[in-house]
C-alpha cells in the first residue's frame, strides 16, 4: 500500500488459517511518502493455527515519511480453543462443525466484503480445504 | 448418609451416584449424589472451590475433567457416556458462568445451527433464517427479552449481565429438559438479576428441570427453588427445602463444616 | 552501493598487526576464536543494502573511515568527570576509557560477586570465560560480532554466583576520550548462576564530540531461576558510530528485564537477541530511542521462545525530530514446542518534524499453536486530541508539546526500577525534549 496524496486512507485486513503443515506467510508493505499529508493506515494481521505441526508467519514493512501520517498496525495469532469447541458443542453442533463455524467467523470481515457468488465460493472452498485437518 | 432429607426420587430426570471427578490430578468432586424430577428446581449452593462450576461442567460433558468413579443417569440413558454434543441433542444445556466470545459469527446464525442441530435429532426439518427469526420473536416475547442482541457476534464486546442474558435466550430458544445454571447471578446488578430470574420463572414447566449452581442466596429470592443442596469439599453435605437458602444467607457456610448437620 | 573491499583489507591488516604484537599470550581457544572471527568477517565482509538485514542501513560512512585501534590513554579523566555517567558510587564497578580497562577509576568490592576486567579475568579464571565466551552470539551472518570477536581483549567480566542478591547496580563504563579517530571492540560477559539476582548499567559515553566507532558485544546468561536487570545506555558522541549486539540466555524460571536507551551517536546499529531457553522464563525488552538532527538509528530485536509457558513482553518506542531517520525492526520466534508461549510486542514511533522517517518492521514466525502472540506498530504525531486537552487547560502550546513528547518517552523510563538510573535517563530526555 503506497499512499502519496493527501488525506489518503487505507485499511488492510490479512487473515491468515494454517492448518496440518502448512506455512503461511504475511508480508506487506505500507508506505506513507512525504506527500501524503494527513494519511492514515490501519493494517490487521491475524492468524489463526490449526494443530501444532503448521506455522503463521507476518513480516509487515512500514515506511512512514510524513510526520502528520497515521499508520496502526496490529497482529495477532490464535488458535481455536477448546472452550470455544465445548461451548459450541454443549449447544448441539459435532466437532466438525464447531471448527467449521469458527474459522468463518475468523474469516467473516474478509468474506462480507466479497461479491455474494465469490463468498459462497469461498466459503465452499474453506470447508473443503480445511476437511481432514482436524482431528 | 448425615444431612439428606428423604425425599421421593422415583422417576429421576437426571440421577447421579457417589461422582468422583479429577481435574489435573486433583479430585474436586469426591462422592456427589443427587437426583431432580422434571418440574424441579434444584439449587446448588456452596464456598467457593467446593466444586459447583465442576458439577456443572462435568455434567455437560467439558473434557478437561476426568470421571474417576460414580455415575450419571439422565432420561435412562448413560449421560457420562454421551459426547457434549449428544448431551445438549438430548435435552441438556449449560448456562456457562463465562460464556466464551465467537468472532464473526452473528448471535442469531449461531442459534439457528444449535436449534437445527437439536431438529435433526428429533427428526423436524431445519429452519431456514425466516422461519427461525419466528421462532425467535416469539420465545423473546416470551421471556420478556428483546432481539437486540441477535446480530452481533456471539458475546464480542458484551458486559457481563449481557452475556447472562444471552445464555438465558439461547435457553428460551433451545427448550431443554436439563437446564443447568453456572452461576448465573454473579456479577450481575440487582436490575440484571431481577432480569433474568424472570426469564428463568417463565420458562418453568413440569417437563423441564433445573439445576441452579449459586454462590449467594439472592437469585432464589426470585428463582423459588424446591430443593436447596449445599456442596462443601466436593460432597453434598446437606439437603433440604428453600429455608435452607435463607438459613445459610444468615450463618454462611462454616457451621456446616463444623459437623453439625442436622436432618 | 558496494562498500569498497580494500575497507576489510585494511581491518584484516590491523588485525594481523596486532594478533602478532603481544596480543598472541592467550590460551590457545582464545586465539582460535580469534581467527574464527577474523576469518568469517573476510568471508562476510560490510554488510551492504540488498541484504535484508541491512536494507535500511548504510555503513559506508564506517567502512569509507580509517579507524586506528585505541592506545592507552594518556590521562584517565577525575572522578568528578565520570559522575554524569554513572548512577551513585556504592557498588561495583569498571570503568574502561578508549577500551582500556581503568583500576584508579573502578571498584571491586568484597562480597562474592567477581567483577573484573575480562583480560585480568582471563588470567585468573579462564574456564568460566571459556565455557561461555561466543556461545551465545553467534558470528554466522554478523560481520561486526565476527569483527568484535577478532579483537576480543578486554571488556567487562561479571560473574554472580548462586543465590546471591547483589544490592547495588554494578556499572560497566565505556568512555572515550581521544580525539584521533579509534575503534574499540569491547566483549562483555555477565553471567549469574540459579537464582541470583543482580542488576546492571552498562553506559557508553564520551567527554567531547569526537568521531570513532564503537564496536561492542554482550553476553548475558541468566541461569535457572535467577533475575537480572539489564540496563544499556547509549550515550556516544553525536558524531561517533556505534554498532552493538546484545545476546541474553535464558533458564527456567527465570527473569530478565532488558532496558535500552539511545540517545547519541550520528549511526548506530543494535542487535539485540534473547533466548528463552528453559520452559516458564519471563523476559521484559523495554526500549527507547530519541534521535535528532541527522541521527541514524537501527534496533534489530529476535525474541526467541523456545521453550514452552515463557512470557515476553517488548515495548520500544522512537521519537524523533529533525531529519533523523529511526529503523525497528523486531522478531519474535516461538519454535515448534513451545506452547502456552505469550508474547506481546509494540512498537510506538513519534515524528516530531516534516524530515523525520520511521521503518517499522514487527515480525511474527510462529510453529506453535496454543500461544497468545500480538504485536502492534504505530507511527504518527503527537495527539491532537491531547494537545487540545492541554491547551484547552491553559497550557501553551509549545509546552504542551514538550509534555507529550515527554510523556511518550517517559512511559518507557517508567518501567526502569533503579531510581538513580530513571533520573539521570529522565533528566536527559528532558532536556533533549526542551531544545526548541
Amino acid at each position: 500500500m503506497i499512499q502519496l496524496g493527501k488525506n489518503t486512507r487505507s485499511t488492510i485486513v490479512s487473515k491468515g488459517l494454517s492448518a496440518g503443515r502448512g506455512q503461511n506467510t504475511y508480508r506487506g508493505l505500507v508506505k506513507l511518502m512525504k506527500g501524503a499529508e494527513g494519511a492514515r493506515n490501519y493494517s490487521q494481521c491475524d492468524s489463526m493455527l490449526i494443530g501444532d505441526k503448521c506455522g503463521a508467519h507476518t513480516f509487515p514493512y512500514i515506511d512512514v515519511r510524513n510526520s502528520t501520517a497515521i499508520m496502526e498496525h496490529e497482529a495477532s495469532t490464535s488458535k481455536i480453543g477448546e472452550d470455544q469447541i465445548f461451548y459450541l458443542r454443549q449447544r448441539g453442533l459435532s466437532s466438525e462443525d464447531a471448527v467449521s463455524m469458527i474459522v468463518n467467523g475468523f474469516c467473516k470481515e474478509v468474506f462480507k466484503e466479497l461479491p455474494m457468488e465469490f463468498a459462497v465460493e469461498a466459503t465452499r472452498l474453506l470447508g473443503i480445504s480445511l476437511e481432514g485437518s482436524v482431528g | 448418609m448425615p444431612g439428606k432429607v428423604k425425599r421421593e426420587t422415583g422417576n429421576a430426570l437426571l440421577e447421579v451416584k457417589g461422582l468422583r471427578v479429577a481435574v489435573a490430578g486433583n479430585e474436586i468432586l469426591k462422592g456427589v449424589d443427587l437426583a431432580i424430577r422434571a418440574g424441579e428446581v434444584h439449587a446448588i449452593m456452596g464456598p467457593n472451590g467446593s466444586g459447583k462450576s465442576t458439577l456443572a461442567q462435568v455434567l455437560a460433558g467439558h473434557p478437561a475433567y476426568t470421571v474417576v468413579a460414580g455415575s450419571a443417569t439422565y432420561d435412562g440413558k448413560d449421560l457420562l457416556a454421551l459426547k457434549p454434543e449428544e448431551r445438549a441433542r438430548a435435552g441438556v444445556f449449560l448456562a456457562f458462568q463465562y460464556p466464551v466470545e465467537i468472532r464473526g459469527i452473528t448471535n442469531s446464525y449461531f442459534l439457528r445451527s444449535a436449534l437445527n442441530a437439536l431438529r435433526k435429532e428429533r427428526g423436524e426439518p431445519e429452519l431456514d433464517p425466516i422461519d427461525f427469526l419466528q421462532v425467535l420473536e416469539e420465545r423473546v416475547k416470551a421471556i420478556g427479552s428483546d432481539d437486540a442482541m441477535m446480530n452481533r457476534p456471539v458475546n464480542e464486546g458484551f458486559s457481563g449481565g449481557e452475556k447472562k442474558r444471552n445464555e438465558i435466550l439461547q435457553l428460551a430458544v433451545l427448550e431443554p429438559r436439563m437446564a443447568i445454571l453456572d452461576e448465573t447471578d454473579s456479577g450481575l446488578d440487582i436490575d440484571a438479576l431481577k432480569t433474568v430470574a424472570h426469564a428463568v420463572n417463565q420458562l418453568r414447566s413440569p417437563d423441564r428441570a433445573f439445576l441452579i449452581v449459586t454462590h449467594y442466596q439472592r437469585l432464589l429470592n426470585y428463582i423459588k427453588p424446591d430443593v436447596v443442596h449445599v456442596l462443601a469439599d466436593g460432597r453434598i453435605v446437606k439437603t433440604g427445602g428453600p429455608e435452607l437458602a435463607l438459613e445459610l444467607e444468615a450463618k454462611g457456610y462454616d457451621w456446616l463444616r463444623d459437623g453439625v448437620m442436622v436432618s | 552501493m558496494a562498500v569498497k573491499t580494500g575497507s576489510v583489507e585494511r581491518l584484516v591488516g590491523s588485525y594481523q598487526a596486532w594478533a602478532a604484537n603481544g596480543a598472541s599470550r592467550v590460551p590457545a581457544w582464545l586465539k582460535d576464536l580469534r581467527e574464527g572471527g577474523i576469518r568469517r568477517f573476510v568471508e562476510l565482509g560490510f554488510p551492504n543494502l540488498k541484504q535484508e538485514a541491512w536494507r535500511f542501513t548504510s555503513v559506508a560512512p564506517i567502512a569509507e573511515t580509517q579507524f586506528e585501534l585505541a592506545h592507552p590513554a594518556s590521562r584517565i579523566p577525575h572522578l568528578e568527570e565520570i559522575q554524569p555517567f554513572l548512577v551513585g558510587e556504592a557498588g561495583d564497578r569498571l570503568v574502561f576509557v578508549d577500551g582500556f580497562f581503568a583500576p584508579a577509576l573502578s571498584t571491586s568490592l568484597p562480597g562474592g560477586v567477581r567483577v573484573a576486567s575480562l583480560a585480568q579475568a582471563l588470567r585468573e579464571n579462564p574456564e568460566t570465560i571459556q565455557h561461555h565466551l561466543c556461545k551465545y552470539a553467534k558470528t554466522d551472518e554478523r560481520p561486526f560480532c565476527a569483527l568484535n570477536t577478532a579483537f576480543v581483549a578486554e571488556g567487562a567480566f561479571v560473574h554472580v554466583p548462586a543465590k546471591l542478591r547483589v544490592a547495588e547496580p554494578i556499572q560497566l563504563l565505556f568512555l572515550t576520550t581521544t580525539d584521533r579517530q579509534v575503534v574499540v571492540h569491547p566483549r562483555n560477559l555477565v553471567v549469574v548462576d540459579r537464582e541470583a539476582r543482580a542488576s546492571i548499567v552498562e553506559t557508553y559515553a564520551a567527554l567531547a564530540e569526537n568521531v570513532y566507532w564503537t564496536n561492542a558485544v554482550t553476553e548475558i546468561v541468566v541461569g535457572d531461576g535467577a533475575r537480572v536487570d539489564y540496563h544499556r545506555v547509549q550515550r556516544e558522541s553525536n558524531r561517533a558510530f556505534h554498532v552493538a549486539a546484545t545476546q541474553s540466555h535464558q533458564g527456567q524460571g527465570s527473569t530478565l528485564n532488558l532496558h535500552f536507551v539511545a540517545f547519541g551517536s550520528a549511526l548506530a546499529r543494535h542487535d539485540i537477541g534473547a533466548v528463552l531457553a528453559g520452559p516458564g522464563g519471563t523476559l521484559i525488552l523495554n526500549g527507547l530511542y530519541l534521535l535528532a538532527g541527522a541521527q541514524h538509528a537501527d534496533h534489530h530485536t529476535t525474541i526467541d521462545h523456545a521453550a514452552d509457558h515463557c512470557q515476553s513482553h517488548e515495548y520500544f518506542n522512537g521519537v524523533l525530530d529533525g531529519h533523523s531517520r529511526g529503523v525497528f525492526t523486531g522478531r519474535i520466534i516461538v519454535r515448534p514446542g513451545a506452547q502456552k508461549t505469550d508474547s506481546k510486542q509494540t512498537n510506538n514511533n513519534l515524528l516530531l518534524s516534516a524530515d523525520a522517517h520511521a521503518d517499522s518492521q514487527p515480525q511474527l514466525e510462529i510453529y506453535a499453536d496454543d500461544v497468545k502472540c500480538t504485536h502492534g506498530s504505530t507511527v504518527g504525531p503527537l495527539d491532537p486530541r491531547a494537545l487540545f486537552y492541554l491547551r484547552s487547560r491553559g497550557v501553551g502550546e509549545n509546552e504542551a508539546r514538550r509534555l507529550l513528547t515527554y510523556g511518550f518517552a517517559a512511559e518507557i523510563l517508567g518501567r526502569v526500577e533503579v531510581a538513580p538510573l530513571r533520573v539521570q535517563l529522565d533528566r536527559i530526555v528532558r532536556d533533549r525534549v526542551a531544545q526548541p
